[in-house]
């Protein structure tokens, strides 16, 4: 049994491509996904280890409903103790653990090959340029290697982990990761539950407690409902891709807006506020028969988008240009697909109000895009309405500039297709935007383009500024506060009250 | 930038430029980096680009060679040919000069590799 950890919201995306891909039998709730597979072969291990929307998979030791034991903490106690003292499921997480870690030992030797060359070139540059959270990441890493990495942190921490991965012996070493939330979490001594817990392990798996430099976590997760205990297959997060150095925007989300987009073979795609251009890079790594272009307002973007591209080792099919997105240079109808993360994140403000901003947007996008294009929008959820709005405006806007002659989209008489994506705790929008696709259909509008807005707006800081030992230690909470995190600075600041801040 | 990418970008975003493409390009610095060849992509970008304005933009880098001033019907099939247009499309680069508003006469800077499109306030549509 083997569970994968995604983004609040991105579940449901990971469950049909743990379906798709692994024909498992799958369940999912609460940002995990659960999926059967037994007798798995190394072709099926490498395919787990690709999945695209997953943050971490793990080996479940132990996975129940905790609904009955929450109300005594002997009770719990008991239980959890009892469910942790079998042994088969610890030798079946260290065959798989130490079988992930020979693959990934002998893929990261095909990598580094490829791209050791490219990543010397680029490490001089990289190490001024690179951004303050990562490198923080990097530092904690090999925090344990002492003070002499300290110049070249990406190098160190490379070699330490290929060094930690390669050097599993008989007996692998672990620590305990316990996070512990609802009513409960006043009741146990997560100190002393850690150690208590971590002894029954030893015992019943042979592995050895080691706290400085473990080759595993063991990570609890407990709340109200369920009791979930597992033990991650890789010691990166599956998100944390290897072409992508510096990314701007969650990796997983970004292969989910490549994903809507339904990018094909010869598709010219365009992401016309690109940033560091994490979204032409997922969808190039994978989706690699199209042509990529990305422009930005601001050069200092740019100028990391073609670092990151650089960086990644990728042959890109693609071009990055300094451009207004709310005034593209770009001719009538040459886009099959736009994607962009619209809102923003904390680091960028627009010059207008959301409102006016999203109607010059919608009218760029409606005048680029081939007709029959696709287009997916990461936008807020608190504007996803307005902006379905919105993109009914600039349907007639398209109208309007096909009667000066200017550009031709050829007019189909379909309804549009909208579908609100990735949203699963916010009830009350999901509500309005159906809604609002009914009256889409119901209206006599023409359609030019499908539009998907995807309002799952997690903020990437946490996993930037979180510690890899941090994040390791709370694959779960940390997305929950990264939802509210990414979600929150935003609308504070374009809230059209209030009027942006330069 | 790719010629693929010019043959996208018009400056009809100045105020006052009807059409603005295909844009004049006066190099400075031209390179040629490899990219797989791929003659399904090659044949599919073939009816998204403009073709007179490829065989102009590939002239005027020097890397015109091979490419016919008019595509015939038998494209699909002649891999030298799908091959050069592959080169000018993809693999040649324009990585310092100009792109040159053919109406107004704009000039947007290419600094490496990456053209500047941006415009001055005064210059858009309001």
């Amino acid at each position: 049994m083997f569970f994968a950890t995604a983004g609040r919201g991105t579940e449901s995306f990971l469950a049909s491509e743990i379906k798709d891909k692994l024909k498992a039998k799958i369940s999912f709730r609460d940002g995990k996904v659960f999926f059967n597979k037994e007798g798995i072969n190394p072709k099926e291990l490498r395919t787990i280890l690709s999945l695209k929307v997953a943050e971490r998979v793990f080996v479940s030791i132990a996975d129940y409903d905790n609904s009955a034991f929450i109300y005594g903490r002997r009770k719990f106690l008991d239980k959890i103790m009892t469910q942790l003292s079998g042994k088969g499921m610890y030798a079946e997480a260290d065959a798989l653990v130490k079988k992930t870690n020979d693959i990934i030992c002998s893929q990261r030797e095909h990598f580094d090959w490829e791209s050791k060359t490219l990543q010397e070139k680029n490490l001089a540059k990289d190490k001024t340029e690179r951004s303050e959270p990562e490198e923080k990441r990097a530092r904690l890493e090999v925090l344990d290697c002492g003070s002499q990495h300290k110049d070249e942190p990406k190098a160190s921490a490379e070699s330490n982990r290929v060094l930690s991965e390669a050097t599993y012996n008989d007996h692998l070493t672990f620590r305990m990761s316990i996070k512990c939330s609802g009513r409960l979490k006043k009741r146990l001594d997560i100190k002393r539950l850690s150690h208590d817990i971590g002894w029954r392990i030893e015992q019943a798996s042979g592995w050895k407690i080691e706290l400085r430099k473990p080759n595993i976590e063991v990570c609890v997760h407990i709340n109200d409902e369920h009791v979930t205990v597992g033990v991650p297959l890789t010691r990166q997060p599956l998100s944390q891709r290897h072409y992508i150095q510096d990314s701007g925007l969650r990796a997983p989300v970004a292969w989910i807006m490549c994903y809507l987009a339904d990018i094909q073979s010869g598709d010219i795609v365009m992401d016309p506020m690109c940033g560091k251009a994490t979204v032409l890079l997922e969808g190039f790594s994978n989706w690699q028969d199209a042509f990529y272009l990305g422009s930005d307002i601001s050069q200092c973007q740019t100028n990391s988008a073609v670092q990151n591209i650089a960086w990644s080792g990728l042959r890109i099919r693609g071009d990055i240009c300094v451009a207004d997105g709310l005034n593209m240079p770009y001719r009538n109808c040459s886009a099959d697909v736009i994607l962009c993360d619209a809102p923003f994140n904390q680091n960028h403000v627009i010059s207008s109000t959301p409102t006016m901003f999203y109607k010059s947007f919608l009218q760029q996008i409606h005048r680029v895009l081939k007709p029959e294009g696709r287009c997916v929008l990461l936008v807020s959820e608190e504007l996803i309405s307005e902006i379905l709005t919105q993109v009914l405006n600039s349907m007639s806007a398209g109208e309007k500039i096909n009667d000066t002659g200017q550009i031709h989209p050829e007019v189909s008489a379909d309804s549009v297709v909208t579908q609100q994506m990735a949203s699963c705790d916010c009830d009350d929008s999901s509500n309005t935007l159906e809604k609002g696709a009914v009256n889409f259909e119901k209206g006599s509008l023409q359609r030019i383009h499908k539009y998907r807005l995807m309002s799952s707006t997690q903020g990437e800081e946490s996993h930037k500024g979180a510690s890899v030992a941090q994040w390791l230690a709370s694959p779960l909470r940390d997305l929950q506060g990264a939802f509210y995190y990414g979600f929150e600075p935003y609308h504070r600041r374009l809230s059209p009250t209030e009027g942006p801040k330069a | 930038m790719k010629l693929i990418t010019h043959n996208m970008l018009t400056s009809n975003i100045i105020k006052g430029v009807t059409k603005g493409f295909p844009l004049i390009i006066a190099p400075t610095k031209v390179e040629v980096k490899e990219v797989d060849f791929n003659p399904d992509f090659v044949n599919k970008m073939l009816t998204k680009i403009d073709y007179p304005a490829l065989y102009q933009a590939a002239n005027s880098v020097g890397h015109g060679e091979g490419l016919p001033e008019q595509l015939g019907d038998d494209v699909k099939d002649n891999t030298d040919l799908l091959k050069a247009l592959h080169n000018a499309m993809l693999q040649v680069e324009v990585i310092e000069g100009d792109l040159v508003c053919p109406e107004s006469g704009r000039k947007f800077p290419i600094a490496n590799g990456i053209p500047n499109m941006l415009l001055l306030e005064n210059e858009v549509e309001t």
